[in-house]
């Protein structure tokens, strides 16, 4: 499609042009500050991308907007939190709270092996119940454990959500479903705020990723943290880990076959509720994952009754934007996403006689999902899926 | 006795803006199926649109148009009418979870636009000293009160008798039929989209409407009086009332208002200081209970949508037409 390329040429110019203006016409930054903001631009795309991934996947073989998956996303951050941030519990209690986990996680995976003596199943429940106590009852424990843990009990978290509230539903008009999930989002904020905290929460884990980094650039200097590694590979990691589970394994292929077609995907003997289950699984421990980084990323999060809403609504508006039910879809509609907010942010900084636009950029999310709905609503690389059916 | 009656009064104003709210959502939802969960957002949009007309001029912030209260309200409704524009054009034509994910995002943008532009709204502080209508009579506290009930009544009457008059007309019963089945109505020469499109602007005209009273009445408008609470509470009104029948939607909102404020009044009284916090969760909960419970017990609500059997069905008589 020649018209593609040349909006996204022309605007590439159209950037290309703003920068040089700023930069020697106003001058009122330099380049390096240009290289650093698309740095940033990336480092959040990306966090956009992996929650992004967990709806168009559900929404994918569902057709469902999975208004909790914000919410989701927020348990995964604060799960982490408070397992590597809490003073230890005593050990009994560790216990209790790893029991309970590794039961959730054994019943999880029996969904799919059907058996609690299967050593797949026995293996996980093993493993949940070593990290959990440990993690529970270690004065430190290093984030990125903190980040499995919380990513294995957060899918777990997404099987039981698809298990007990949406599975119930199958068949039922669209519109029940869509009711269900936003309820969903409601528990699990007003969950949040009685379990966990009413307050915005620092989040800072001992780590070295979040120091300062500075590097010459252009003769000038570009400040920025070690993040920026570490937030767009972990992504990158992470999407290729699930492109792999889609592309090679049985599991993977069963969900793009039921994705297209459930009905038929079912009649050729796929347990199509096994599938949905695994993506909510994953769909869910991507969120989690994300939530960490995003914590990372900002050093709080926001209190749990809105801290998904609004990055959720943004991460759906750039998995509508990539292609809804496309997984490069929902990476390119991540990051794009990103760079909307914070590169055109950046591109008009504030001078005397223009307040900037930062007071505006949540707005460009919907601006340009409304764009895309109505120029092109199968989005960037999605297959066409216009019409109400 | 004054003391009940004025809040009587008070409670019956509230009430009534709030069912302006709901009728308009009554609309969409009831006679449409157009799932509109950006309420609060259309509301926002109302009253800040009328501070901007009918309110002074701020300091910090636009306004000082000055102009009468009723070109403000007309000014509102068409401000919410044109962002439901925007809304509806690229969404109504696709399938009816990209209205409910773009009006849930507008509702969320419109929150964070009014707390951060603040040359445009006042920022967290709001825009206060909005007027009332006859504020040059200098009535006093009560009278005042009294007099804006009458107001918003007799709107609620107007708005009420207009839309029952449009959904029994020809109108209406595409409307109800586009939301039964689509392709049938399409197949029958009527454009869904442009009967949805009507829908949807005109009851979020009605939401801005609603917008502007309330902020005529209480005088200022912040950015924390448009959480998405709003929207639910809006919803469980319509729901508990009857979806598909506008006296049902009037009866709700009086009915969840006065839960609403009863059981907030009652927390007040009963509960610690320490615990009143908790207190407003716990109405939600409430709420959601008493919506569970009526979904059980009348799960169209309590005076639900009326039969509607066509001429043909109710002269043959045996209804095999």
């Amino acid at each position: 499609m020649p018209w593609g390329w040349i909006i996204g040429l022309g605007l590439v110019a159209l950037v290309i042009f703003r920068i040089y203006y700023v930069v020697h016409v106003l001058k009122a930054r330099d380049l390096a500050f240009f290289v650093g903001a698309m740095l940033q631009s990336l480092q959040l795309g990306s966090l956009y991308a992996l929650i992004a991934l967990g709806y168009t996947m559900v929404y994918g073989i569902i057709r469902l907007i999975n208004f909790a998956h914000g919410d989701v996303f927020m348990v995964g951050a604060f799960l982490a939190y408070f397992l590597f941030s809490r003073s230890p519990y005593a050990l009994p209690w560790a216990l209790i709270w790893a029991a309970l986990s590794a039961w959730g996680v054994m019943f999880v995976l029996n969904l799919w092996r059907g058996s609690f003596r299967d050593p797949i199943v026995i293996g996980g429940g093993v493993v949940a119940m070593a990290g959990l106590t440990y993690a529970l009852s270690a004065t430190t424990v290093n984030w990125l454990l903190a980040m499995l843990l919380s990513m294995l009990i957060t899918g777990v978290l997404g099987v039981v959500i698809d298990r007990v509230a949406y599975r119930p539903l199958r068949g039922a008009p669209r519109i029940s479903l869509l009711i269900t999930a936003i309820a969903m989002s409601f528990f699990l904020e007003n969950t949040g705020l009685l379990v966990f905290t009413r307050n915005q929460t620092p989040f800072r884990p001992p780590t070295e990723w979040t120091q300062y980094l500075q590097f010459p650039v252009f003769g000038s200097t570009v400040y920025t943290t070690r993040l920026i590694f570490l937030i767009p590979l972990a992504t990158a990691l992470l999407v290729v880990a699930l492109t792999l589970f889609v592309t090679r394994t049985r599991l993977g292929k069963a969900m793009r076959a039921s994705a297209q077609d459930p009905e038929t995907a079912q009649m050729m003997g796929v347990n199509v509720d096994r599938v949905i289950a695994t993506t909510f699984l994953l769909g869910s421990m991507l969120a989690a994952a994300g939530g960490v980084l995003w914590g990372l990323n900002f050093g709080s999060l926001n209190q749990p009754a809105v801290m998904g809403i609004l990055p959720g609504i943004k991460a759906f508006a750039a998995a509508v934007i990539g292609g809804i039910g496309s997984l490069p879809g929902a990476v390119i509609g991540g990051v794009l996403l990103g760079f909307l907010e914070n590169f055109v942010t950046a591109l008009f900084p504030r001078t005397q006689h223009f307040a900037g636009l930062t007071e505006y950029k949540d707005t460009f999310a919907f601006i340009l999902l409304i764009l895309v709905l109505l120029l092109r609503p199968s989005g960037i690389v999605g297959e066409d899926l216009s019409e109400k059916v | 006795m004054t003391g009940l009656l004025s809040y009587l009064v008070f409670f019956l104003i509230q009430a009534l803006i709030y069912a302006l709210v709901a009728l308009g959502l009554n609309l969409q939802w009831g006679y449409t199926g157009l799932f509109n969960i950006g309420v609060a957002g259309f509301f926002l949009v109302g009253s800040y649109t009328f501070a901007v007309l009918s309110g002074p001029a701020y300091a910090t912030h636009l306004g000082g148009f000055g102009l009468p209260v009723a070109v403000g309200i007309l000014g509102a409704m068409a401000m919410a009418g044109l962002i439901a524009l925007v809304v509806g054009i690229p969404t109504l034509r696709l399938r009816e979870d990209y209205l409910a994910i773009a009006t849930i995002g507008i509702a969320e943008v419109l929150r964070l636009v009014a707390l951060n532009a603040r040359g445009l709204t006042g920022g967290s502080r709001g825009a206060q000293s909005i007027p009332r209508p006859f504020q040059g009579l200098e009535l006093g506290n009560v009278a005042s009160n009294l007099v804006f009930l009458v107001l918003v009544a007799a709107l609620v009457v107007l708005v009420y008798l207009a839309l029952e008059t449009m959904v029994r007309s020809p109108w209406g019963r595409v409307l109800k039929a586009i939301r039964e089945d689509e392709q049938a109505a399409s197949s029958l020469g009527k454009d869904p989209f442009r009967f949805r499109l009507q829908s949807f602007v005109l009851g979020c005209a009605i939401m801005g409407l609603g917008g502007a009273l309330n902020a005529s009445f209480v005088g200022f408008v912040a950015p924390t009086d448009f959480l998405p609470i709003l929207t639910f509470e809006i919803w469980a009104m319509l729901i508990v009332g009857g979806s598909g029948n506008n006296r049902g939607a009037l009866l709700g909102s009086v009915l969840v208002w006065a839960f609403w404020t009863g059981t907030g009044s009652i927390a007040q009284s009963l509960l610690p200081s320490g615990l009143q916090v908790k207190g407003g969760a716990l109405q939600v909960i409430l709420i959601g209970a008493v919506l569970l419970l009526i979904l059980m017990i009348r799960p169209r609500g309590l005076i639900g949508e009326e039969r509607t059997v066509s001429r043909e069905a109710e002269l043959g008589g045996d209804g095999r037409t």
